[in-house]
């Protein structure tokens, strides 16, 4: 089994570039954050995933085909999505993969977006946005900009194992998780973890269009829902939320 | 009364969960637009929800020959591990997503303590 990640413009320098993940998840709050910043920022393709781990599916865009995990950059930032659900015995090995590519390209800090389940979702019309750091530094810092920490508790699922991983290679990341539905496309959480990640990097970013397609969005990654939503129950993802028993 | 047919119609995303007194079974139901376009029909231990969109909905199907389907409304059905009636159904509607919760209907009952000799 080998996972090769092959850089389709060999000119792009990724040395001191933000590295951000999207990969399908909770709420796919990352799905539909990457895909918005892909085309805010008019990123072009510039690396994709090859694996014998991953079912034999290429996507057909325009009449030709892809790889489904494709990297986005425009020379500030570099955006990793996927367009179908990680298997969860792939999700290991793929993590190790990205955390040393990101490394060895020079990526100096690595953010991962995502949703994390909350019951009363439904309830609520602006989720919160909180934030887990890949070390003490990274974790004091999120603080100083405002935003609030996850003090105790499990995280599962691939940015877990991409918070393990680049902290054993000195690689600064964090993951920005706001409340989500955990079963359900969830445009509206997207919206909060964009408002963040907007003002940390002063991008200002117009997120109305995402607001006034947020039907339109949840039904369109419909299918991609139902087959996260398998990975997920098999990556341990029904822990997330709980406190570890672990006396200090 | 015979089920709906499911003619031009799309299943939405749902869940089911139970806690120590209900079931909850939410429905993701984006383009409905309130609780009006909404029906909940219990057919003895199944529960029938059929919501209509407020635009028709494309989806190109691809095959041997490609062809475009338009639907318009959504239609579950979901089996529940036994039979209930009506009034333990409650529902609510809000951005899109639709709760049911059914209570269980479990009363509460002290278990009193022999008496001692």
């Amino acid at each position: 089994m080998s996972i090769d990640i092959v850089k389709d413009d060999k000119s792009i320098n990724l040395k001191g570039v933000t590295a951000i993940e999207g990969f399908p998840d909770v709420g796919l709050v990352g799905v539909i954050s990457s895909s918005f910043l892909i085309d805010a920022l008019k990123l072009k393709q510039v690396a994709h995933v090859k694996s014998d781990f991953m079912p034999p599916i290429a996507v057909v865009h325009e009449g030709w085909v892809r790889d489904p995990i494709r990297f986005y950059s425009n020379g500030k930032f570099i955006v990793m999505t996927s367009e179908l659900a990680v298997p969860a015995e792939f999700i290991y090995p793929l993590a190790v993969s990205i955390v040393n590519w990101l490394k060895s390209e020079g990526v100096s800090n690595l953010i991962s977006l995502n949703g994390y389940p909350y019951d009363k979702r439904m309830d609520i019309e602006e989720p919160s946005v909180f934030g887990v750091g890949n070390s003490q530094i990274v974790a004091t810092q999120l603080k100083e900009k405002g935003i609030e920490i996850i003090q105790e508790g499990f995280i599962a699922g691939l940015y877990a194992v991409l918070l393990n991983e680049s902290n054993k290679v000195n690689l600064p990341a964090f993951a920005l998780l706001a409340q989500s539905y955990d079963k359900y496309p969830d445009p509206g959480a997207a919206i909060v973890v964009l408002k963040v990640v907007s003002k940390l990097f002063n991008m200002s970013l117009d997120l109305k269009p995402l607001a006034e397609k947020a039907d339109e969005i949840r039904l369109n990654v419909k299918d991609l829902m139902s087959q996260t939503q398998t990975t997920m129950q098999d990556a341990g993802k029904g822990m997330e939320g709980t406190v570890p028993a672990m006396y200090r | 009364m015979l089920l709906g047919d499911e003619h031009n119609c799309i299943e939405p995303l749902s869940d089911i969960r139970e806690d120590s007194k209900s079931f909850i079974l939410t429905i993701d139901l984006p383009f409905v637009n309130n609780k009006n376009d909404i029906s909940i029909d219990l057919y003895g231990d199944i529960i029938e929800v059929t919501a209509k969109t407020i635009k028709n909905i494309r989806w190109e199907r691809l095959g041997g020959h490609r062809s475009t389907i338009e639907y318009h409304e959504y239609r579950k059905r979901i089996k529940l591990p036994r039979v209930f009636t009506e009034d333990s159904v409650t529902a609510s509607f809000r951005n899109g997503v639709l709760k049911i919760v059914i209570d269980k209907g479990y009363k509460k009952r002290e278990i009193k303590f022999k008496e001692e000799i």
